[in-house]
């Protein structure tokens, strides 16, 4: 059972730190509560989207003259042409290198473009990218096309479309106007006015320049056109021709074919018009962006970015503090926050379309919707509002209101920060301070428990009753009850200790006044007979038993008290146990053989030479009672690791395993027959206390090595010898 | 003119018994049984000696109040206490009463009571004559002990020993150097007593000096067997 207590013990430091994990259900909470703020402000964001999108919807909708003025009508992709805002400068150098990033964008013109007939087309022939852009106040236009066999214009010839060549069409107010770039040989070109009847000659038009360049596919033409030369619409066409003799056009690939009557596209960019009325509705923080039913983004106001940072450092102090402790505690951070970057990578390549989800559903079937999208991976988050335009009951478009979550992942972010540096805070005041009382407590009690341990000596003395405590706790009831015992038990002692003294004097008057009567009767007798004689001597001899019998008692009751007022000096036992046996008990037990055994070196030990000695003799006369008669009595005293031993053995009788726990114990005694001596059972008793005393133990045993008997030995404390 | 001793024991049949061995041995004894009894005897008139039971009737420190009434009349006369009880033995020997003694009763009291009488009565008249007999001086080192007048001086200042503490004393010093062990010791104190109180005896010798000399170490122990004086 001890075992398990044993096993079972844990300090209340430990349990106490174990209840301060309470503790941690504060930065639960505060988490708990983060999620619920962060999703309210994220839903109260996305209304307000959806309110902003509504009002755009409502602002531009049935602006049936607006709506026809930018062609949000137009419908036909292939023809139509999307005019991007070039982000870098165009060289006119025949290299791709700057039209980047919105080459990307480049439409590629294959098959499906294809205006020849069908059936005499083959993929390799011919086949082109183009991409047009604004810049400045000019068109330019990239074409790189894929041509298995370039023919060049003959320098003999007038004719201008007899060799590869792009026809540009433009119609605008005034009419339709069709234009042609070709060239002699790879360089510079210029574009050339076609006439309206055929007949008049073409008419060079310097404004439209370009350069033209051979590559390992084919050719790039890279030319520009001033904007007021444009109208509203404006088709493209490339020309193949592959037979330098024939100087046949046998492909043609573009938007339109006007040979064939069919109208240019149109000429779609962003709409300023939608801009300007977007921008009047002023939302600063938003970026609202209009697309067509082709999905196309056809005007784009405002930005992503934040203008203020929202959590702007406050110079107080105690800011100042919290930043460096949430800097400390960066790491522990990242695992509670969503990272997310407040860089937003402007896109420089503006994309023509805008596929992002619900757009769809809001073209086809008029619902709004809330979607929430990365720019990029890593990038902000950002929300977007989709609400459909309409003309008339009619989809034309839809509206597109986005925000970054950014400011509400800011704040939940800075919410978590503060939850957990509060909670850590928390956790260590909170734990410390549990931690601080409970050893506080713990240190009470290990003192109280010192103090009651301090109070009784190791052989049952009762010291001092002080158990002090100044607090008024239960710890300080538990000292004042300590203390009341410990006094009660002091008052028992003396009182029994009085008694006995007072019992001893009662005996001991009527004892010697029956000696000194006896001593009077014999000096007065005159001649007593030897008989009578006889009477005198046993009365006397009794009464002399009886004395020493009440000496023995009151030596083993007071003992404890003896000892105390004794002196102890550091003595070699070595040397006192071989004079003990000779100046004393080999003389008192003439017919015993005795046998000691001591080693070299000196055995100091602290003691009371005398004290030892009469221990040492009560082991003695109990050996010599119990030993079986022509065996020696073995007496010897050696050392051991940090004990000096003193062991005395007989052989005879030994003693039954369950006397041997007891044998110590006061009263307890086993005497052989034939002993007349009186005894008490204090013998062994008082040899225990006197070793208790000494701060050493006696223990008994059976003889070994195949021999029956007892061995008792002395266990004391080594002393350090200083002669 | 024989010495008349008072006795003064509660018990009957001790009384009755102690007063007849005493007058055996030549003394005129009168006995009393009451602390009040004997002190109003006393203020008629000093016994030449007093035996004194400490303990009388109800009062346990009768024979203590008694010592200290004697004492106010007379600063020498000789004391012998009896005591049944081992705890008064200490309070006893804590008395400075000059020429005094203590016994246990026991069987051997009346045998040793008739030398005790004989050397305090030598000690009065020692202290009263006033003679120093030189060669009853004995003097080593710091120890001076006059056998006569029983005054031991230790560096010079007196050391109050009781007649059995002096003869245990006077058997050390006597040979320095040499063991005395028990039986000597108990022979020399004129008792037959238990090694304990032997050594009970030297641990009161001991603290009387250390009184005096907190360094007091001259009695050694010779590994319990007896002792010896070292100075």
């Amino acid at each position: 059972m001890n075992y398990y207590l044993n096993l079972m013990r844990v300090s209340l430091r430990f349990k106490l730190a174990l209840v301060s994990l309470f503790l941690l259900l504060f930065p639960l909470l505060g988490i708990r509560l983060n999620s619920i703020l962060k999703q309210s402000l994220l839903t109260s964001q996305q209304d307000t989207l959806a309110l902003t999108a509504q009002a755009v919807s409502a602002a531009l909708a049935n602006r049936s003259d607006l709506f026809a003025r930018e062609r949000f009508h137009a419908l036909d992709q292939a023809r139509d042409l999307y005019i991007f805002h070039l982000s870098n400068t165009i060289r006119l150098d025949g290299r791709t290198g700057d039209w980047q990033p919105e080459l990307a964008q480049a439409e590629e013109f294959g098959r499906e473009h294809l205006l020849s007939p069908r059936n005499r087309y083959h993929p390799d022939t011919l086949s082109f990218r183009h991409l047009s852009g604004r810049q400045g106040g000019h068109l330019y236009s990239l074409f790189e096309v894929r041509d298995d066999r370039v023919v060049y214009r003959s320098r003999k010839s007038l004719r201008l479309d007899r060799s590869d060549h792009l026809r540009i069409i433009i119609e605008d107010e005034g009419g339709r106007r069709s234009y042609i770039i070709t060239a002699h040989a790879p360089g510079w070109v210029n574009g050339f006015r076609m006439p309206d009847e055929p007949g008049l000659f073409p008419v060079p038009e310097p404004r439209i320049q370009g350069v033209w360049r051979q590559t390992g596919q084919g050719y790039i033409l890279e030319f520009r056109i001033p904007l007021d030369l444009l109208g509203s619409r404006l088709a493209f066409t490339i020309a193949d021709v592959d037979d330098p003799k024939t100087r046949l056009v046998t492909t043609l690939i573009g938007t339109a074919n006007l040979a064939q009557d069919r109208e240019p596209g149109w000429l779609l960019t962003t709409s300023t018009a939608i801009e300007e009325i977007l921008r009047s509705l002023d939302r600063p923080y938003a970026r609202i962006r209009i697309v067509d039913r082709n999905q196309r983004i056809r005007a784009q106001v405002g930005g992503l970015r934040e203008a203020r940072d929202p959590l702007a450092s406050s110079q107080e102090l105690s800011a100042r503090i919290m930043t460096r402790i949430h800097d400390l505690l960066r790491p522990l951070f990242r695992f509670f926050t969503t990272s997310f970057s407040a860089d937003i990578v402007d896109q420089t390549s503006q994309p023509t379309e805008l596929d992002l989800q619900g757009i769809g559903e809001a073209l086809a079937e008029g619902r709004s919707s809330i979607t929430r999208y990365l720019l990029a991976k890593g990038q902000v988050e950002v929300m977007a509002a989709i609400t459909p335009l309409y003309e008339k009951k009619k989809i034309v478009g839809a509206v597109v209101v986005e925000q970054t979550t950014n400011s509400i992942l800011a704040l939940s972010n800075r919410l978590i920060e503060e939850t957990v540096s509060l909670s850590l805070l928390a956790f260590l005041l909170g734990g410390g301070g549990l931690l601080l009382f409970a050893s506080r407590i713990s240190a009470r009690i290990r003192r109280l428990r010192d103090q009651a341990a301090a109070a009784i000596s190791p052989d049952g003395h009762i010291r001092s009753a002080s158990i002090g405590t100044r607090a008024r706790d239960e710890i300080g009831d538990l000292a004042g009850t300590l203390r009341s015992m410990l006094s009660q038990l002091e008052q028992q002692v003396e009182h029994r200790e009085r008694m006995a003294d007072n019992l001893e004097h009662e005996m001991r008057t009527p004892l010697a006044a029956v000696s000194a009567s006896l001593n009077n009767l014999e000096q007065e007798l005159e001649e007593p007979s030897p008989r009578i004689r006889n009477y005198l001597d046993w009365a006397r001899n009794d009464v002399r038993r009886l004395e020493g019998l009440l000496t023995s008692i009151r030596e083993a009751t007071s003992l404890r008290e003896a000892l105390q007022q004794e002196s102890m000096e550091i003595f070699d036992l070595g040397r006192a146990l071989p004079m003990w046996l000779q100046h004393g008990w080999q003389q008192t037990f003439t017919g015993v053989e005795f046998r000691c055994t001591v080693p070299d070196g000196p055995l100091p030990v602290k003691g009371d030479p005398v004290r030892l000695r009469q221990a040492t003799e009560k082991l003695v006369e109990n050996a010599v009672s119990f030993h079986r008669p022509g065996t020696p009595v073995e007496l010897e005293v050696r050392s051991g690791r940090r004990q000096v031993l003193l062991q005395v053995s007989n052989q005879g009788n030994t003693i039954p395993p369950a006397l041997q726990a007891r044998i110590f114990d006061s009263m307890v005694s086993l005497r052989p027959a034939g002993d007349d001596r009186p005894h008490l059972g204090l013998g062994l008793y008082i040899v225990r206390t006197i070793l208790d005393h000494h701060g050493g133990t006696v223990t008994v045993a059976d003889l070994d090595k195949g021999r029956q008997g007892v061995v008792f030995t002395l266990h004391l404390p080594r002393a350090v010898w200083r002669p | 003119m024989p010495y008349r001793i008072a006795l003064v024991e509660d018990d009957p049949q001790l009384q009755a018994n102690y007063a007849r061995a005493l007058e055996r041995e030549g003394y005129r004894v009168r006995a009393y049984t009451s602390r009040q009894e004997a002190m109003a005897a006393f203020a008629a008139g000093l016994p030449d000696l007093v035996i004194l039971d400490i303990m009388l009737g109800p009062e346990m420190t009768g024979g203590f109040e008694l010592c200290t009434y004697l004492r106010s009349l007379s600063p020498i006369i000789p004391i012998i206490f009896l005591t049944a009880r081992d705890s008064d033995l200490d309070r006893v020997s804590g008395l400075r009463l000059g020429a005094w003694d203590y016994l246990t009763k026991d069987t051997t009291t009346l045998d040793f009571l008739p030398a005790r009488i004989t050397a305090l009565f030598r000690t009065v008249e020692a202290l009263r004559s006033g003679h120093h007999h030189q060669d009853r001086v004995i003097e080593h080192g710091c120890l001076r002990i006059d056998e006569d007048r029983k005054e031991v001086l230790w560096q010079g200042r007196p050391v109050s020993l009781t007649l059995t503490e002096f003869w245990i004393l006077l058997c050390l010093a006597r040979r320095p150097g040499h063991v005395r062990n028990h039986d000597q010791l108990m022979e020399a104190a004129s008792v037959i007593v238990t090694n304990n109180a032997i050594a009970a005896h030297i641990r009161r010798i001991r603290d009387k000096f250390r009184e005096i000399d907190p360094g007091f170490d001259a009695i050694r122990s010779e590994y319990g067997m007896g002792y010896r004086w070292q100075p």
